[in-house]
């Protein structure tokens, strides 16, 4: 048991990346109600990478240039 | 999301994008002319939409271990990268065989035209975008998508800063030299991207075909069942 223990404790991630999963889920949540309401947001694996990068680098990159 | 996981078992001996690339390869000339567009007054669909996508006479070529060998060369070839050239073939290959799960399969061969098929899922590219996705997502075929993503998430550490920068970034001299143009922050938002995708698009079409427009679940060999499956021979 301790042993199982050992090895659910090294798998199981630290709050920083908890952080991180929790910002991608919420932009997940936006994408995937996108795709619901209008299904042409998901049939292409380009429209997800360019929703992701602006939301989750370019608008926040911009954000913090505009903001400093 | 299979990328990610031979990225996982493979490390260092493939480059993630090409194996990216060689994972959507077969479909992104083809699958726009399967499902048809609407081009001002041009309605531009294939004739016969099965035929065209994993047949001969088509694009179904694309569909064949051989025309990923052939490209594999060529990229070997031209950018002398032996890297890139196996990515993108293990990549390659994972579409097709995945694509021989559904009842049309593909000519893993090709020129040899037979068609390798388990039929475990109904093909409907036929019946449009909507009816194919919804399909899809009622049978095996989005069962066998769910095992990669829970794989995917199981693996969580593959999609972690520490793995980009110790195994993506210097297996791949692609990233450094993109890391010329834009921040690492950028490129770690990009290496996520093809599994942010795959979850997402995953989880907005089930929910699209079975909490919006009640389509049911049917996990039955071959199935779902409501569709017509399309077959080689049709």
């Amino acid at each position: 048991m301790p042993a199982a223990l050992h090895v659910l404790r090294k798998w199981a991630p630290n709050r920083g990346e908890l952080r991180t999963f929790g910002k991608y889920c919420f932009l997940g949540a936006i994408y995937v109600t996108l795709g619901v309401i209008n299904g042409f947001f998901v049939v292409a694996f380009w429209f997800g990478l360019a929703f992701l990068f602006l939301t989750a680098w370019a608008i926040p990159a911009l954000w913090r240039r505009l903001t400093r | 999301m299979e990328p990610y996981a031979f990225q996982k078992h493979l490390g260092l001996k493939v480059a993630f994008v090409p194996l990216l690339l060689g994972s959507y390869a077969p479909d992104q000339f083809s699958k726009w002319f399967v499902y048809g567009v609407h081009l001002g007054p041009w309605d531009l669909k294939a004739p016969d939409p099965v035929q065209f996508h994993r047949g001969w006479p088509g694009m179904g070529f694309t569909h064949s271990l051989t025309f990923g060998a052939l490209v594999a060369l060529i990229i070997w070839g031209v950018f002398g990268s032996r890297l890139w050239a196996v990515s993108f073939l293990i990549g390659h290959a994972a579409h097709v065989i995945t694509d021989s799960g559904d009842t049309v399969g593909t000519m893993w061969f090709f020129p040899w035209t037979h068609h390798f098929t388990i039929g475990a899922w109904a093909y409907a590219g036929q019946t449009g975008r909507f009816t194919d996705a919804a399909a899809y997502f009622s049978g095996l075929g989005g069962m066998w998508d769910l095992v990669w993503i829970l794989y995917g998430l199981f693996s969580w550490r593959v999609i972690t800063r520490d793995y980009f920068d110790n195994v993506i970034y210097q297996a791949d001299a692609f990233w450094p030299w993109l890391n010329k143009r834009l921040p690492k922050d950028a490129l770690l938002v990009l290496y996520r991207g093809a599994f942010f995708y795959g979850c997402s698009q995953w989880l907005a079409w089930t929910i699209w075909a079975h909490l919006y427009h009640h389509y049911p679940y049917d996990l039955h060999w071959g199935g779902p069942h409501w569709v017509h499956a399309a077959h080689p021979n049709d």
